[in-house]
């Protein structure tokens, strides 16, 4: 029931009198604080998430897999996943002893109705009707001419049997949140509003939009309770305030921006209480062959490659956080290979003598570049183009948009040479590879196309032995590499600050924390 | 103030247009912020699009929202996945009005003293230390004053009442000060002091209320430089008022939103205009509306 505004802007008076409004939340026993980066967007399962409402629904909702903290694929819902014929079906068994936050028991219904409500709500598709493209059925049922998914079968309770149109051996892998069909029944279609769906270990709360998000602990967790009664997580996106609010002590959790982690490491003040985790992200430099034709030559590529020293930006940009690679395919993700090829080191002369080779020496014949990227790597790209000025002989400028500016000129092919990042949603490298450089890929952005790529992609899509499709994005990463289609960056670590006897606190791979086995002291 | 009704509507109707335009003519998709490049072909996109009216000409586009508009209808946030545009500003709303009156309350009584206090003509320094505050707090930007604010307060939210408070506090001062020693100066002041009227009384019993009346005139201008600080002290205390949801509706290319906050603050303005105005028939009959004029000479 709404609060008349009048009387809440005077409940807010009060609370800002008594100093405990905005992100000062409560301090409850039992209680673990920490906070968002930015607000939700969503926390409706069935929409279009963003990262940071995709890592709190994640806490809430739960699919056939998850990833652990090394970056692995692990049981959630699903125990056993097996297929007959090489990813074309998926035999899935379901956790017996799993149950939703209202108490009823998880069965192979829940996962036919979720699925089925993506493909036919409106307004819009729900965010994994994209997941669900290839299952026998799915286009009919989207389009009204059927009434029901029938690539699903389910023999019993516990067991789910899906049909695909072609083999897809990461379909397990795929990010979905099963929700309780008996929610819309009990509480309409905006029960996401009143009430919890999920199986997770944490039971959504409360969501006060722009200010703050409760969870609070399911105590009937299949994987246990958590050992905290609850997470407040405060909506802070300004680091200094974010700083200032862990420093008072109103935070035990403090996740930090990429661009403050230099400035607070260096802090003695903080010694002890920074944690970093490896994050399954790829960052490269792009290079549009098709936008800037000198790139067209392998040897300027290289040339730029060379010219930028990766390892200073390690140690000086990100404080010794971040990994140095120099493959297509990062650490902190199932399938990752220690790289066999070492990043190729600062080399301006070999760079001066690549870019001579190739008729430009002395920059002779380049037409002026310009670095492209969002504000988060406005110190990376004028380091970098100070570098690249040097060696290529030609004005290398920076030009820092606002994100929404950024991605649209970058989508629309309207950048040259930018920085470009993706961070894995599941945990196989064909989302870091075929995401980035499979022709047909909307998130394509350098649009470098190759056949070759294309082909081991789509071949690596009907392998399901991890063993035979790894093999397969080596030689794409091989590819890769060899083509200097873009130049791997390091990838900075997830860094937290975490108060001194705060436990068992991890960020996986894919940005999310996992709150459940964190302690407080 | 019923004539100007058909004024205020179409400079209404003209911000909103504007803010509409505005946030349409940024490059950057609202479709593609709010997906983030995950697990979206071209052909969901373009559904998200259509649903969202995204693939209509401009012109189309802002017809329908206008007359959506007059119909009472603000539309669904793009950015919160369909949640209704009332809804947000019903959230919203509270937090910026609950902070502008905390401001208000701390600004009026502070800025009265301060300016009494600076009115001392026997002493030049209170009238010194008040110009060079006044004038460093009113020429520092809105966003640093807040930020140096949060930081000495650890972002709690009281200092965010300040960062509010202080401009319009020193606006207030000032104004005091300058109506203060401009009534001090005249003969009903020098009558009383020669009565033996003590220096408190004259300032308390004569001089403040005479004063009050130009003061009076200055609320719109004062309820404006704290309306218009409200985005920046919010987005730097992660207040979830009117002027943070703008700026991320901005951010996000959240059209519908974008629009209604401005729509909000036009409202808001326009509220603080009118309420002035009263304020100055209230406090000086001379100024009413009424097609009466009263010279003001004692019959």
């Amino acid at each position: 029931m709404p609060l008349p505004t009048l009387l809440r802007a005077l409940l807010t008076l009060l609370a800002i009198t008594a100093g405990v409004c905005g992100a000062a939340l409560p301090a409850m026993a039992g209680t673990l604080r920490a906070s968002l980066s930015d607000d939700l967007t969503t926390i409706d399962p069935f929409v279009f998430p963003g990262l940071v409402s995709s890592g709190v629904l994640r806490q809430v909702y739960e699919g056939f897999t998850a990833i652990d903290s090394a970056g692995n694929a692990v049981p959630a819902l699903a125990t056993r996943w097996e297929t007959p014929d090489g990813g074309r079906s998926w035999r899935f068994t379901l956790r017996p002893d799993a149950r939703f936050h209202s108490g009823r028991p998880f069965t192979a219904a829940d996962v036919l109705w979720t699925w089925e409500h993506h493909l036919t709500r409106k307004p819009q598709p729900g965010y994994s009707a994209f997941y669900l493209r290839g299952v026998e059925g799915a286009a009919a049922l989207q389009q009204g001419t059927a009434a029901a998914l029938s690539g699903v079968t389910i023999p019993d309770p516990h067991t789910l049997v899906v049909r695909l149109t072609e083999p897809d051996a990461l379909f397990p892998l795929y990010p979905f949140l099963f929700v309780d069909r008996g929610m819309e029944a009990e509480f309409g279609p905006a029960w996401h509003e009143r009430a919890s769906g999920g199986t997770g270990p944490f039971r959504l709360a409360s969501w006060r939009r722009g200010e703050s998000v409760r969870l609070e602990a399911h105590a009937a967790y299949w994987g246990g309770a958590p050992a905290v009664d609850a997470v407040s997580l405060a909506v802070l996106p300004d680091p200094n305030t974010l700083l200032a609010r862990y420093d008072a002590g109103d935070l035990d959790v403090a996740p930090l921006p990429d661009n403050a982690v230099r400035t607070v490491v260096r802090q003695p003040r903080y010694d002890g209480q920074i944690k970093a985790f490896a994050r399954a992200q790829v960052r490269y430099l792009a290079l549009n062959q098709d936008l800037y034709p000198p790139f067209r030559d392998r040897r300027v590529r290289e040339a730029v490659g060379l010219a930028l020293d990766r390892v200073a930006t390690v140690n000086g940009l990100h404080a010794g956080r971040a990994a140095l690679t120099n493959g297509f395919v990062t650490p902190g993700l199932d399938g990752y290979q220690p790289d066999a090829v070492p990043p190729a080191p600062f080399d301006p002369g070999r760079a001066k003598a690549l870019l001579a080779e190739a008729g430009h020496a002395g920059g002779r014949g380049l037409p002026p570049l310009q670095i492209a990227g969002g504000p988060n790597v406005r110190e990376e790209a004028t380091y970098f183009a100070a570098q690249l000025t040097a060696v290529l002989g030609i004005p290398v400028g920076v030009r820092i948009q606002e994100r929404a500016a950024f991605v649209a000129a970058i989508n629309e092919g309207r950048e040259a040479l930018f920085i470009n990042g993706w961070t894995a949603d599941f945990p196989d490298p064909m989302d870091q590879l075929a995401t980035q450089w499979h022709s047909a890929s909307p998130t394509n952005r350098t649009h470098w196309r190759n056949p070759d790529f294309d082909r081991l992609m789509e071949q690596a899509r009907g392998l399901a032995d991890p063993v035979a499709r790894n093999a397969l994005y080596r030689e794409a990463e091989a590819l890769l590499r060899e083509q200097a289609v873009g130049l791997p960056l390091p990838v900075p670590q997830f860094v937290a600050l975490v108060r001194p006897g705060v436990t068992g606190l991890v960020i996986r791979p894919d940005g999310t924390t996992d709150y459940h086995a964190a302690r407080l002291p | 103030m019923t004539r100007r009704l058909p004024g205020l509507l179409l400079l209404t109707g003209a911000a909103v247009l504007a803010s509409f335009l505005a946030s349409h003519a940024l490059p950057g998709d609202p479709v593609l912020l709010m997906v983030e490049g995950r697990a979206a072909d071209p052909e969901m996109i373009r559904r998200l699009r259509e649903d969202a009216g995204l693939d209509q000409p401009l012109a189309v586009q802002f017809l329908n929202y206008a007359l959506d508009l007059l119909l009472g209808d603000l539309g669904q946030s793009l950015r919160y996945g369909g949640v209704p545009v009332t809804a947000l500003l019903g959230d919203a709303l509270p937090v910026t009005l609950g902070l502008m009156a905390g401001a208000a309350a701390l600004a009026l009584p502070l800025g009265l003293a301060l300016g009494l206090a600076a009115a001392d003509v026997r002493r030049a320094w209170p009238g010194t230390a008040l110009t060079i505050g006044s004038v460093l707090v009113l020429s520092a930007p809105p966003l640093a004053l807040a930020t140096w604010l949060m930081l000495a307060g650890s972002g709690t939210a009281p200092w965010a009442v300040a960062a509010l408070a202080l401009p319009a506090a020193a606006m207030i001062a000032r104004l005091t000060r300058t109506q203060v020693m401009e009534v001090l100066g005249r003969d009903f002041i020098r009558t009383a002091r020669a009565k033996g009227l003590g220096r408190a009384a004259l300032l308390l019993r004569h001089a403040l209320p005479n004063a009050l009346v130009p003061l009076a005139a200055a609320v719109g201008s004062v309820a404006g430089t704290i309306l218009t600080t409200t985005a920046a002290v919010e987005t730097v205390f992660a207040l979830p008022g009117i002027g943070r949801l703008t700026v991320q509706a901005v951010l996000a290319r959240d059209h519908t939103v974008a629009g209604a906050a401005v729509l909000v603050f036009v409202l808001l303005q326009v509220a603080i205009s009118l309420t002035a105005e009263m304020l100055i028939g209230l406090t000086d009959p001379r100024l009413r509306d009424d097609g009466l004029r009263d010279d003001g000479k004692p019959s």
